[in-house]
């Protein structure tokens, strides 16, 4: 009996039900696909090599547990409001608490396990889109993946069990509740009570934002330049509390400020929409802060994950210009010699050149010694000649570089070149040179942190400190792994420790690891973020649909004041609208200077042909595939609030 | 005085198939510009169906309706909203504030609707929160207020618009006698002083009583009616009651 009344229910409220529907089946498809890309053969394969892969789906499985545990509870108490004068209703009837629960716990689990079933369905097909993505970050051809019964069971395990506990605690307080305290009506959502100490609040926390804010674009700038994330990092955690009061103060002014203003107070329905909007968000006004802060998070992370593929792409043309290049240290041990890895690589592929090139030193640190750290580091003064360097410039698409009586000083990071050269002058070969300047922008052709270019006549008979070679292969993307497993050799590095290193770089292998970090690190955020969105519009649907019966009654008024459709439609519209907006407003602002911000760090990576444009196309397509989402539950919200608002008025 | 509403022959059925039921049976009768009339009857006669259908709230089965020789049976829906917002004022039992709005807000919701300008909008208030004893509490929430000073605060929104006709729908129903009272007089003020044309549905007699006129309904029906003409409010009150008890109906006595 008690399953049939429940099916009859379900399907009665089934309009009411559908955001908790969506949300569940939403939450449980992205599970389900991201459980699957954790369990397939390619990223337990990277997670074997890298410790970062594995614990980065730790973090965000466990994440996205938090996340739908939170969704479920909110749901499941959205469902129990809905329903609860009902049952108080069954009780005054001579229904038992014993019936009361059974009936509701049958209601939810038909949901749940409708929405489960929707959500896996969705979930397969996410898992192949997941896996599309994934291959096209890793830039190998994509295949149909297989399903994991290990990641299906995670699913189930974890969805259900938090299904489970949500359920629980709603059972625990119909078990504790009185009937009365059920069938007693809500109490009216009040408006501030001090707008004006509000307003001074929010005025102060706005301009702290503002501040907070800048600093952080400030620190971030100063973070490439000297390398320390400290600073950001602190400024990063500031700016998320800053979000989180602003936007508590916020939602409890702004409402508030515009019934101040008598001209917007009494024009159409405006009264009636800013009084509803100060009730509800003075209500709930902490979870405004908190989604603002989660919200933004989202899209920051979203952001620099898109940054780091760029950044990555962008960096392996400067970490590796060549498709191989070899470095020897003479005074250090030799692994694989140059003549047997060339042997090696052309197991692989054919090479078609090869640029010979060496670093001379005479041992000295006469220009290193002027650089803060030198001593600690061991630097010597080590030398490139001019012809060479421009040779290998020349063959990886760069300018050459002019030089009179100057040297040039090459690094890999940004920091040294802030070093004061000049008054520094070096007398070498008989020939004095002056400073020309210095750079960290060319690419890596040595694995020194820094070499000065100098003429070749002032190289005379110095020593080679390194030899090197940069190859060209005719197949530029050779079986990266197999290839380097032969490069490498074992070093003991202390104390009987013993480890894998190698004289070669090989591009395609730094290519396919990098391409894993980032592909992980870019599903992995965007999995969260679109969790967090999710996440805070299905609260805000939730949050809206169920003060409908008191809506109905404000908009009953106003159809019988002479109001007509489109007029209390729009009321509906901008009430459901501010609201909805309120948590999003930041981030959506933030896509701009976000944009300007990462063109700045691109020009400051020196990645020609990408400017403030590209990173504003990368914020605005996040930001348009979160206004997606939006467009998606507002939509469902505002509809269903207008099928109990207005067409029922 | 010209006459402001006209009900002709309006019948109004509910339901279809075999569950249909007649609620307003071919009513009719007519309103005189500044007239108070009450409506009267046994629960089921379709005293409330008469007010909704003149009220634009639910539309007659057949019939017509005429305020001030326009015809409001046969609008469409936006302009029955226009017609509502500019020329009817409603008075509800359970008084229909809004809860989140200030007394005064409430009271302007009708002008600004219909976009008066705000200075224009806060004398009328002054005037009609003076006449009606309510300045004091223009600032409070409804739910700050007693039964009596919120039917006062629907009575000002009402009025505020200036409207043809004011509805009001069993306005003491949620009232003890002596606020009940209090608001019989302030009807007589707004009908004697603001020349307000009022047509009241009520169970009371004594209600009843301060009309001017009073339509009995019966199985939907207009089965007697009572004009007060030179009699005072007392005999009145007597006449309702001997009709109540020829109706059959049952009066409530306070």
């Amino acid at each position: 009996m008690f399953a049939k009344l429940a099916l009859r229910n379900v399907k009665r409220q089934i309009r009411s039900y559908l955001i908790y529907f969506v949300t569940v089946a939403l939450s449980v498809a992205l599970m389900f696909a991201v459980n699957n890309l954790s369990c397939s053969d390619l990223i337990r394969a990277l997670a074997e090599e890298s410790s970062d892969v594995g614990s980065m789906f730790t973090m965000v499985t466990v994440l996205s547990s938090l996340v739908t545990a939170l969704v479920l509870s909110y749901a499941a108490g959205f469902m129990l409001k809905l329903r609860k004068k009902e049952f108080g209703m069954y009780l005054t009837l001579g229904m038992t608490r014993q019936n009361i629960q059974t009936l509701f716990a049958l209601e939810t689990l038909i949901l749940y396990g409708l929405a489960l079933a929707v959500g896996i369905g969705a979930g397969l097909l996410i898992f192949q889109l997941v896996a599309a993505l994934f291959s096209a970050i890793m830039e190998i051809p994509f295949e149909i993946s297989a399903y994991s019964a290990r990641g299906a069971l995670m699913t189930l395990a974890v969805s259900g069990g938090l299904f489970v506990l949500s359920a629980l605690a709603s059972l625990r307080y119909l078990r504790k509740v009185t009937v009365s305290e059920l069938l007693k009506e809500e109490r009216a959502e009040k408006g501030e009570k001090h707008p004006v100490v509000w307003g001074i609040l929010s005025f102060i926390t706005l301009s702290g934002l503002i501040f907070c804010l800048v600093m952080t674009c400030r620190s971030l700038i100063n973070t490439f330049r000297t390398q320390e994330s400290l600073h950001l990092l602190m400024w990063l955690v500031i700016d998320l509390a800053a979000i989180f009061i602003s936007h508590f103060t916020l939602s409890r002014t702004l409402a508030g400020i515009l019934l101040c203003c008598p001209g917007i107070k009494n024009r159409g329905t405006n009264a009636v929409v800013l009084r509803g909007l100060s009730g509800k968000m003075t209500m709930n006004s902490l979870l405004i802060g908190a989604l603002a802060m989660l919200m933004t998070f989202a899209v920051v992370m979203a952001n620099v994950a898109f940054t780091e593929k760029i950044h990555s792409d962008r960096s392996l043309e400067k970490d590796c210009p060549y498709d191989i290049i070899a470095t020897f240290r003479t005074d250090e041990e030799q692994g694989v010699s140059m003549e047997e890895g060339r042997r090696i690589i052309e197991k692989y592929s054919a090479i078609t050149s090869e640029i010979d090139y060496q670093l001379y030193s005479l041992g000295e640190s006469t220009l290193s010694d002027n650089i803060v750290g030198s001593d600690e580091m061991g630097w010597i003064d080590r030398y490139m000649p001019l012809s060479q360097f421009n040779r290998l410039l020349e063959g990886c698409g760069y300018e050459p570089v002019e030089l009179g009586d100057e040297y040039l000083l090459v690094t890999t990071v940004e920091g040294i070149c802030n070093a004061d050269f000049s008054d520094v002058r070096v007398t070498l070969n008989g020939r004095t040179c002056s400073f020309g300047g210095s750079s960290a922008h060319y690419p890596d052709l040595v694995r020194e942190w820094l070499y000065f270019v100098v003429p070749d006549e002032v190289i005379g008979d110095m020593p080679v400190a390194d030899s090197c070679a940069a190859y060209t292969l005719e197949n530029s993307r050779p079986e990266a792994g197999a290839l380097m497993d032969e490069l490498m050799y074992e070093r003991e590095i202390g104390d009987g420790v013993i480890t894998l290193s190698s004289n070669y770089r090989v591009r395609e292998y730094i290519r396919q690891a990098s391409n894993a970090n980032v592909g992980v690190l870019i599903i992995g955020t965007l999995y969260v973020s679109t969790l967090f969105v999710c996440m805070a519009l299905a609260i805000l649907s939730v949050k809206t649909l169920s003060t409908l019966d008191e809506e109905k009654k404000r908009f009953d008024v106003l159809y019988r004041l002479g109001a007509d459709e489109r007029t209390r439609r729009s009321a509906l519209f901008r009430e459901i609208g501010v609201f909805f907006l309120m948590p999003f407003a930041l981030p959506f602002l933030l896509t701009v200077p976000m944009g300007l911000l990462w063109g700045e760090v691109y020009k400051f990576w020196n990645f020609s042909g990408l400017g403030s444009q590209n990173a504003m196309a990368t914020s605005l397509f996040i930001m348009l595939t979160v206004a997606a989402v939006y467009a998606l539950y507002f939509a469902i919200t505002y509809r269903i609030a207008c099928d109990n608002v207005i067409n029922r008025a | 005085m010209d006459t402001l509403l006209e009900i002709k022959n309006v019948t109004k059925y509910y339901g279809s198939g075999d569950a249909v039921s007649k609620a307003l049976n071919g009513v009719s009768f007519s309103m005189e510009h500044g007239e108070f009339t009450a409506v009267m009857g046994a629960s089921g006669s379709g005293k409330s169906t008469l007010l909704n259908v003149v009220a634009t709230i639910d539309r007659p089965s057949s019939g017509s309706i005429l305020l001030d020789g326009a015809d409001i049976s046969g609008m469409r829906e936006r302009e029955l909203a226009a017609f509502r917002r500019d020329r009817l004022g409603f008075i509800f039992q359970e008084y229909n504030l809004l809860d989140t709005l200030t007394v005064a807000e409430n009271i302007v919701l009708p002008l600004n609707l219909k976009k008066v300008p705000v200075g224009e909008t806060m004398r009328r208030l002054d005037t009609i929160a003076g006449s009606l004893g309510i300045t004091e509490q223009l600032e409070k929430f409804p739910r700050q207020l007693s039964g009596g000073q919120r039917q006062r605060a629907a009575c000002a929104r009402a009025l505020i618009s200036e409207p043809a006709l004011i509805l009001a729908d069993e306005p003491t129903g949620a009232l003890d006698s002596a606020n009940s009272k209090g608001l019989m007089q302030i009807f007589t003020t707004m009908n004697r002083r603001f020349g307000a044309s009022i047509l009241m549905v009520t169970h009371d007699a004594v209600v009843g009583s301060y009309a001017s006129r009073i339509l009995f309904l019966k199985d939907g029906s207009i089965w007697n009616e009572l004009v007060r003409g030179e009699r005072d409010r007392q005999t009145m009150y007597h006449e309702i009651l001997n009709t109540m008890a020829a109706l059959g109906g049952e009066a409530d006595v306070r």
